[in-house]
Parts: structure tokens; sequence; C-alpha cells
């Protein structure tokens, strides 16, 4: 890694989005244009810019940006927390797996998307709903990696600390935690899209409010330009989640980013 | 820890699951006993047993798993198809690559279902819509699946077929894509699951019939138990298909 490597490996990592980007819009206009659409069916990049651009000065995108970010957010982190205790659980006691393990798998068969109207009844309307389905849907992927993770730790270590009088709760803590924290963090990134994939489900269900109520609504008014706007939001969403989970990844297991970054390199 | 080499083993592995599951049915049971909770909030486990046999014996069920299906098995295959292609496509022409690779990383990122009620706009409230969405939920794991695994091929297998003069085709067929199989079916084990959940969320948005139909306007008329019965059928679906896409890894990527 020399002085002059990192501007350029930055423009890299910019300019392919940037020509990504660049290529989606060409593609978007060229579709439009061989297909003699309306505005009303497909409309331009340029008009649901500007829809975007308005929708944010206006204010009127913010409490759907809003509440779509905050269902994801809280769900994701109660999500996360209740995967990482029962995985920690469940590596720890041999007893606790052999009870709970056979029923986590059963449940995981269930579609938890499929659960959405079911939630409705339960929770209502509102953030709740889309809160316990983001919580449902994040549990899994957190759950799996985290669990075979905190077990696959290398036994001799585990032994040498019991052996200098270590408990369960330190060993988890100081060894199993630890060496699992990449794993981890790579169930964190998958459940991002999941968690994002719930709450747009669960407002199209039942939401009064949010970005997936907005393009259902704006689908149903034929104000097209909107709904397009909307889904530009998503997807910068999900883009700013999973990079924000992949910065914290940096930051957690930071005697990992050398690695990466050459596995990176070499793909 | 897990050969059952006595029948304690045996025991030891079956009776905990069962024990918890004995448990969670019986307090369902017990929170749902006449006069307790209202069956609008939760049928008790008969209630949904009887909806269950009502639907696949009765009938009621049937055409609409049937329907979802369907639109699942369609669009998974166009889907499939397509991200295998484009996946190829990508490997045999290098620029394409540069062009595809961050649109595609950036998509990953971004829930696609989002774009469900648009396309019902587009092709209506029938199987169209379904197999399209489908179709390009299925495309990306596809896509990856295919361009990393052909890549993944030994470079000096490559290197003795250009050395006999082979095609890039011929390569393609006898060299690439049998070092992508492995790929490719863990693509479609997760294809399977999105494809599901993909007709599904199609239906909650817009449609006359299929499982999601039945979830969403259960929750309208508050047949509870309807709902249940739906949604374990779509889970057993899931089961199944995750399990016929097993059992044909086994017999066609024998050996890995």
């Amino acid at each position: 890694m020399t002085a002059g490597g990192m501007p350029r490996r930055l423009a890299a990592r910019i300019a392919g989005p940037l020509a990504a980007l660049g290529l989606t819009a060409a593609a978007w206009m060229a579709l439009k244009w061989l297909g003699g659409f309306q505005d009303t069916v497909l409309p331009g990049p340029g008009q649901a810019v500007a829809a975007l651009a308005d929708g944010l000065t206006s204010g009127a995108y913010w409490p759907h940006i809003g509440s779509t970010l905050g269902a994801v957010a809280i769900g994701y982190a109660v999500g996360a927390l209740i995967a990482l205790g029962v995985a920690a659980l469940l590596a720890v006691s041999a007893t606790a797996e052999r009870f709970l393990m056979v029923p986590i798998i059963a449940f995981q068969s269930i579609p938890k998307i499929a659960l959405g109207p079911l939630l409705f009844i339960w929770v209502g309307y509102g953030m709740g709903a889309s809160v316990t389905l983001v919580v449902l849907a994040c549990f899994y992927p957190i759950f799996v990696n985290a669990f075979i993770a905190l077990r696959g730790v290398d036994p001799n270590l585990i032994d040498l600390y019991r052996a200098c009088g270590a408990g369960r709760l330190r060993i988890l803590l100081a060894v199993r935690f630890p060496t699992a924290a990449s794993q981890i963090m790579t169930g964190l990134e998958v459940a991002v899209v999941f968690a994002l994939l719930a709450a747009v489900v669960m407002e199209f269900v039942s939401a009064t409010s949010g970005l997936g109520f907005l393009i259902q609504n704006a689908t149903t008014t034929l104000d097209t330009p909107t709904a397009f706007a909307a889904i530009i939001l998503l997807a910068l969403s999900g883009v700013l989640a999973s990079s924000l989970v992949r910065g914290a990844r940096r930051i957690v297991v930071f005697w990992e980013t050398e690695r990466r970054d050459t596995h990176m390199e070499g793909a | 820890m897990m050969e059952p080499r006595h029948a304690l083993d045996v025991v030891k592995a079956v009776v905990p699951p069962l024990a918890t599951g004995v448990v969670i049915v019986a307090v369902w049971a017990w929170a749902t006993r006449p006069g307790g909770l209202d069956a609008f909030v939760l049928p008790s486990p008969m209630a949904v047993l009887r909806a269950l046999y009502q639907g696949w014996i009765g009938g009621t069920l049937l055409p609409h798993a049937l329907a979802t299906g369907k639109a699942a098995l369609g669009g998974l295959v166009i889907g499939a198809l397509a991200g295998l292609a484009s996946g190829a496509l990508i490997v045999l022409i290098r620029p394409l690559e540069y062009l595809m690779m961050p649109l595609v990383t950036a998509l990953q990122s971004v829930p696609k279902i989002a774009l469900a009620p648009l396309i019902i706009s587009y092709f209506g409230f029938g199987l169209e819509s379904k197999v399209f969405t489908v179709a390009l939920l299925c495309f990306f794991p596809l896509f990856v699946a295919a361009a990393t695994g052909m890549r993944a091929v030994d470079p000096r297998l490559l290197d003795m077929y250009r050395a006999f003069s082979a095609s890039p085709l011929h390569i393609l067929l006898h060299a690439r894509l049998p070092a992508a199989a492995p790929y490719v079916f863990g693509a479609l084990q997760i294809a399977v699951v999105l494809a599901l959940i993909g007709c599904v969320v199609s239906e909650f948005v817009a449609s006359t019939e299929g499982l999601g139909f039945i979830i969403k306007s259960g929750s309208g008329e508050l047949d509870i138990a309807g709902m249940f019965a739906a949604i374990l059928s779509l889970s057993a679906m899931g089961v199944a298909a995750g399990l016929l896409v097993k059992e044909a890894q086994r017999r066609i990527v024998f050996w890995s």
C-alpha cells in the first residue's frame, strides 16, 4: 500500500458506481424512447429526480423516509440483539441447543414476509407491525452465522482458558465473540437487506406512511414519477445501510481489513 | 456427538425438540381453550388443523397453492436462465464485467420487491406480474453465482482446453459450467425461497388468487385459521422445493 496507491484506488472505487449510475440512466432513457412510453407509465430519469428533489425540499417525503428507516433501524437492532443472545445461549449450552435448535430451524422454514397480514391483525397499523416483521426477518441470518461461528472456536483455546480457571461467560466474551466477530458481521450484512425488504412489504400490506406506502399509493394514483422517486430513495437507503454495516465491520473486525482489501483486489 | 450409535443417543436427539414442540402446542391449546383467547386473535391448534384439512382435502386451498406454485416456478425458470446467461456473458466478454459488476453489487442491497406495485400496474393482476416479479428477484443470485462459479474453474484446465484448440463455447459448456454447478445450486436454493416470497408479496399488493391472496384476504375477513393454513402450506412448499433442489444437486453435481 504505497502513498500514491490510495487516491487511485479511491478513484477506481468511485468511478465504477458512477459509470453504473450513468449507464442505468442511459438505459432508462433508451427504454423510454424506444418503447415510446408515456410519462404516467414510465417517467424519464429527469422527471423522477425532479419529483425526488421536489419531495425532499417541500418536506413531503421526510416523514415517509423517517418511518421506514426508523422501523428498519429499531427492528434491526432488536432482531440482532435477540439473535446474538439466542446464538450465544445455544453455543454455550448443549442442553439449550438440544431443546431449541430444531424448533428454530422449523420456524425458519416459514417465509417471514408471509406473516405480514397476520402481524397487521395482532399489532395493528403503524410502525409496531413493521418493527415486528423486521425483527422476525433479521433473526435467522444473524442467528445462524453467529451460532456457527461461536461454536467453531478452536477447542484448544477454550481448554486453555478453562485450565486457567475462566468461567463460561469469560470464555464467551474473551474467546468466542472475538473469534466469531467476522462471521457475525457477515450475518449482520445479509440481514440489512432482509430488514429493508420486510419494512417495505409491511408497508405494502397495511401502512399509512413509509416509502413502501408511498410507492403503492403513487402507483394507484398514476403519480409514477413519485413512485420512481420513492424507489430511488429506497435504493439509496439500501446502499447506504449496507455500506454502514460494512464500515462497522472495518471498525469492529479491524484486524481483518488488510486481508479483505487484498482479497477484493484479487477478485 | 451426532452419531446415534446407541439407542440412547437417538433418544437424546429426538426427545428434547419433541418436548419443546409439545410444550409450544400445549401452551397454544391452553391459551386458545374455550373462554381463552378469541379465535380472531389466535385460533386453536385444532381449528388450524381443520382449516388445513378443509383446504387440502376439501380442495379450497389447492387452486391457490397451484396458482402460487405456477407463478413461482415460471418466474424462477425465466429469472434463473436469464441470470445464468448474463453471468456466462460477462465471463466471456471481459469489458461487460466492468460495466455490470458495480451495478449488480449496488442492486444487491436494494429491495427489488419494492417494484411489485409498478410491475402490477404494467402487467395487471394476473400471472404475468407475478412471474415478472419472481424472475427479477431470482435473476441476481444466479447471475452472481454463474459469474463467480465460471471464473472459479482451474486455470490449468482452461489452458489445456485452449492448447487443444477448443472453441470458447466448448470451454464454456465442458469446463466452466461444471465448475460453476455447485455455486449455481447454492444460488438456486436461495432463489427458490425468493421465488415464493416474490410471488406472495405480489399477491399481497393486488391479486385475485394464490396463497398470498388467501393470507391477505384472511386478514380482512378475520379468518385467522385460514391464514395459518395458507402460511403453513407456503412453508411446506418452500421446504419441498428446497429438498428438490438439494436432491437435484446430489444427482447432477455428484462429484462434490
